[in-house]
């Protein structure tokens, strides 16, 4: 009477031919966009569009030409690792903002009733409007840059977290209060996991934007990183260097993304196998 | 099982609500709950036994009335109460493990670690889950999900176990099972329940006393000892001449409640 449930899953073999067809799949496609790339950029002749094989070249001189025992270069260790530095600094300051305030805000009804038109409010100023603000209030340091990031970031963060935790299921709470929980206890057992679904993808969303603001705000009155690189390599006319910098933010979106990915996997498991129950 | 009760745990007097004014859900609901004793309350549906229920463990207000737990007036969540919800798969935590969610409450009490681990495993042999202790609550039937939810209860070692219709959405056969889970329980550690059901059947064979409920706006309409012998069987017991008496009883009581309530709200409407 009291057997387990059992899940139907797919046997690991063939999950795992699939993910490998896939796999295939996906790369096919990648191979075929880029020799279309290469065919026509090589028979229009254009300089503004060399093809990827000259890209690709560039890049790799760019990134590794650099001293034993690394051989990575200054644009490495200084344009490109200080915007990653940019981007996380400021997708951090907007997370730990975000998920407490939005844990304040949203704990009671009333209060997030009043804010919420404030906030949809700030969320919907484009990040790009407010350049111009913050180069005059904090200069065109790496503060002006993060703080952008963080000011951008942090509204997605906070309504999603401000969502989920009004929407923690009333059973839930009536439970931790039956057995005597307390606030601090209640947050972190019952209130932090029931949001984190709504969390987590409030952070997604953020990293996007802050990849956005923090290019942005080095093409804009930028003395260094990959931002920077790009437009200075556009502005002394090396077409190739242009297009690398482009392809190290595509390479860096990608990876951001594939690391939140894992992250959400391992964070989230319990939301995902409930849900395909 | 005795059906005199010595000293009240629970003492519940004229308690009365309005969700708004004028319209009261509960008109004036007392009895009392000794120590050891389940005593099963039992009304046709909508006579807000689930306020009724929300009241006592304090997470509601009520309008007016007094509910004494060991003698002390309720006005936050009592300390050691603990109570098994309805709806099993909104009460467990879907992100910890089975054994995670029985021992959770238990860090919150003045209890080592050590005493904490045995209480939680021995909560979990006796509803008979020790070997899924590793697993989530989404993994298990809505049964066994029911069993986690009333060895988290159990571990908890309250002085007043609100079971709130726990069994209402299980199928019969794990009803029966659960039902006797619990009588087991209630036999061998002498916990004090209040059972809210609308199920006569179970209220009785459960109760060592029932409280019949009218409809809403609630009042007590009656109080019935249940002079069943202590071990009961779900098909023996239930086929005895005693039984079969109780039952028409109270369910003669609840279709007069029914009746009652429905003249009372017909001027209003």
């Amino acid at each position: 009477m009291t057997a387990a449930v059992s899940v139907r899953v797919p046997s690991r073999s063939t999950r795992l031919g699939r993910t490998l067809g896939n796999l295939a799949l996906h790369w096919a496609i990648v191979i075929v966009a880029l020799a279309a790339w290469q065919t026509a950029s090589t028979s229009s002749g254009s300089a503004y569009f060399p093809p990827p094989s000259k890209v690709f070249s560039t890049m790799w001189d760019l990134l590794f030409s650099g001293p034993p025992p690394l051989f990575l270069t200054d644009l490495v260790l200084g344009d490109i690792l200080t915007s990653v530095w940019r981007l996380f600094a400021g997708w951090a300051i907007a997370a730990i903002l975000g998920v407490a305030g939005g844990v304040l805000i949203g704990s009671s009804s009333l209060v997030s009733d009043l804010f919420k038109p404030v906030m949809d409010f700030m969320r919907s100023i484009p990040g790009p409007a407010l350049v111009p603000v913050f180069l005059v209030l904090l200069g065109t340091g790496s503060e002006m840059r993060v703080s952008l990031i963080a000011f951008v970031a942090v509204w997605p963060v906070l309504l999603n977290t401000v969502e989920g935790v009004r929407g923690v299921d009333r059973v839930k709470r009536d439970t931790a209060s039956v057995f005597s929980m307390g606030r601090l206890a209640t947050l972190r057992h019952v209130t932090l996991p029931a949001a984190s679904p709504k969390i987590v993808a409030g952070l997604r969303v953020a990293v996007a934007l802050a990849l956005n603001v923090m290019v942005l705000s080095e093409l804009v009155a930028g003395t260094d990183g990959i931002g920077h690189f790009v437009n200075i390599s556009q502005a002394y006319f090396r077409i190739a260097d242009m297009w690398s910098g482009i392809v190290v933010i595509i390479v860096l979106g990608l990876a951001l993304n594939v690391v939140f990915r894992q992250i959400e996997n391992r964070l989230l498991r319990w939301h995902a196998d409930e849900r395909r129950r | 099982m005795s059906t005199q009760p010595q000293q009240p745990i629970l003492e519940v007097d004229r308690l009365h609500h309005e969700y708004s004014a004028g319209r009261p859900a509960i008109d004036s609901v007392s009895f009392t709950i000794g120590s050891g004793e389940l005593v099963s309350i039992v009304g046709p549906s909508g006579c807000g036994k689930t306020t009724l229920m929300k009241s006592i463990a304090g997470l509601m207000r009520f309008t007016s009335g007094t509910v004494r737990l060991r003698g002390q007036d309720v006005n936050d969540v009592p300390a050691d109460l603990a109570m098994v919800f309805q709806d099993y798969g909104r009460s467990l935590f879907p992100w910890m493990t089975v054994e995670a969610n029985v021992e959770l409450p238990l860090r919150y009490l003045q209890v080592s670690k050590r005493e904490r681990k045995d209480r939680t495993a021995h909560a979990l042999a006796e509803v008979g889950l020790s070997r899924d202790s590793d697993k989530y609550p989404w993994q298990l039937s809505g049964g066994m999900q029911q069993r986690a939810a009333i060895a988290r209860a159990l571990a908890y070692r309250p002085r007043l176990l609100l079971m709130d219709e726990p069994f209402a959405s299980v199928d019969a056969q794990t009803r029966s099972d659960l039902e006797d889970l619990v009588a087991a329980v209630h036999r061998k550690h002498g916990t004090t329940i209040m059972f809210v059901t609308h199920d006569i059947d179970e209220a009785i064979y459960l109760g060592d006393r029932v409280v019949v409920l009218t409809g809403a706006p609630s009042r007590t309409l009656k109080e019935l000892p249940i002079d069943l012998p202590a071990d009961r069987d779900q098909i023996e017991t239930k086929a005895t001449s005693e039984f079969i008496a109780l039952r028409s009883e109270v369910a003669l009581l609840i279709r007069q409640a029914v009746a009652e309530s429905g003249h009372r709200r017909t001027p209003q409407s």
